[in-house]
């Protein structure tokens, strides 16, 4: 079985987000990068098929090469190996295109990525790649396990769960649940130093459309005060959520 | 040229979001001078017709065993086609896990741009440029789209419903859904009874000052005394 695993690049998630050239971009000063959260379900979960049942594991990103020690990372954790798109990712289309190509060209059984990267939160480009390449996809995966030639999955669905299965190859979004945050994989001493010799090819970008253009950035208006009250003084609680907050 | 809705239902009832959505389609389409219709799926229990209180006149219905329930790729083909009917440019949909799951799907069907995390009404329509939440809610951002087809996803609870006056045509429709790739929905397991985050009029929130799960019994506690919702941050889940 041959598993790609699709990785952003992103801050980390205690970073301080503020923007320059006239809230015109990212201010990338001080920014720690890290494997997109949603994508290191994804990743461990790859690796445990595996450790379980043979599975080749690559993974891939869009960007230049200031990503590549994000995918360094990955190959320490256990990936065989590694491709990176030589482009910048600038929109959710031109990055689900240029996946599209490489998964075109090799003859993977299970596309995954996380449900979202946590810095642009579009949600879009494992649908989108689905969608290009006419595969079943599953959004917000909680589940998954590879039997028989096929996908046994479980999906987050508004207010509970929903049980599938599909055939072979399919695209599947992931989330926490395919793996607990006590199972993420970090690397240890052995990973870091075979990743270091672990094959990452780039690839050059193919000519692809952009759908959507990004403008101004702000930031959100500043949080109110948060009122302390006493954990004895309920009478004063009560008369808040009463005659301020209203809820009750 | 008009704006087309995905009404989404929940076993045949539809929810606060799906007038949430309704009204963002009347409004976006208030704005680009024309109208909004909406297109829902398999059988129904609420009166659609109610859609019309949300500013959107007519309801395409579409039933049959294609439809019963949501398949992303039968559900997309069949809005496909019901834009093409209807010579809807502009579809919105609300964030749900199914929108999100339909979305994409429904952007390459159709060639369009899609922008999602909406947490604003477009502001243009010449060039449809429309606000969106970027960073984990942490900022925002203006996003635009030149495409001539355009999908827009909103965060579900974030533009409020106002119920006005009014009552929706409601019209069977027809599409086929061809050969599309297909997934089995083998078991359905709904938390019946709790009011969902994406719903809720009150939220009781909690964060690490809650030291660990053993306390947040107290939270539920009070969310269902006050018929709220519960949410937490990440750092206290």
């Amino acid at each position: 079985m041959k598993v790609l695993v699709c990785i952003s690049h992103v801050p980390d998630t205690t970073s301080k987000i503020n923007f320059t050239n006239n809230n015109q971009e990212f201010d990338t000063n001080g920014i720690q990068y890290v494997i997109n959260p949603y994508d290191e379900f994804c990743l461990t979960r790859a690796i445990w098929l595996q450790e379980k049942q043979g599975a080749e594991v690559t993974v891939l990103t869009v960007g230049k090469a200031d990503v590549e020690p994000t995918l360094r990372k990955a190959l320490a954790i256990g990936a065989n190996d590694a491709i990176r798109i030589d482009t910048e990712p600038v929109d959710a289309f031109n990055v689900a295109s240029q996946i599209a190509a490489v998964v075109k060209e090799n003859e993977y059984d299970l596309v995954l990525a996380g449900r979202e990267s946590i810095d642009y939160n579009g949600g879009q480009v494992p649908g989108l790649l689905a969608g290009m390449l006419n595969w079943p996809f599953v959004n917000a995966c909680l589940g998954l396990e590879v039997a028989d030639g096929k996908a046994h999955l479980v999906r987050e669905i508004d207010g509970g769960k929903e049980k599938l299965t599909a055939s072979l190859p399919i695209i599947v979004a992931g989330q926490k649940g395919l793996v607990e945050e006590s199972d993420l994989k970090i690397p240890n001493m052995r990973g870091i130093m075979q990743a270091r010799s672990k094959p990452l090819n780039v690839r050059e970008a193919t000519d692809a459309p952009v759908k959507t253009t990004v403008g101004s950035f702000e930031k959100p208006a500043p949080k109110g005060d948060v009122k302390m009250i006493d954990a004895e003084n309920v009478d004063e609680l009560v008369r808040l959520l009463h005659d301020e907050a209203k809820v009750i | 040229m008009s704006v087309l809705v995905y009404l989404e239902n929940w076993e045949g009832k539809f929810k606060k979001n799906t007038f949430e959505a309704a009204q963002y389609a009347a409004k976006t389409a208030d704005l680009m001078g024309t109208e909004a219709v909406g297109i829902t799926f398999g059988d129904l229990e609420d009166d659609a017709t109610v859609i019309g209180k949300y500013g959107v006149k007519k309801v395409i219905h579409l039933k049959g065993d294609d439809f019963k329930i949501f398949d992303n790729y039968k559900f997309a083909e069949a809005v496909k086609e019901v834009a093409s009917q209807e010579d809807a440019d502009t579809i919105i949909i609300s964030g749900t896990f199914n929108g999100k799951a339909l979305a994409p799907l429904l952007a390459v069907k159709t060639d369009a741009g899609l922008i999602t995390n909406i947490t604003a009404l477009p502001s243009s329509h010449f060039t449809l440029t429309v606000r969106r939440g970027v960073f984990s809610s942490k900022g925002f951002v203006e996003y635009s789209t030149e495409a001539s087809n355009r999908i827009l996803l909103f965060v579900p609870n974030s533009m409020g419903v106002e119920e006005g006056e009014g009552t929706a045509e409601l019209v069977n429709g027809n599409a086929s859904v061809g050969d599309v790739p297909t997934i089995e929905v083998t078991d359905i397991d709904r938390v019946r009874g709790k009011v969902l985050l994406p719903e809720a009029e009150l939220v009781v929130s909690g964060g690490r000052g809650m030291k660990g799960p053993d306390n947040w019994g107290m939270l539920e506690e009070l969310a269902e005394e006050l018929g709220a919702a519960t949410a937490c941050c990440q750092a206290s889940e």
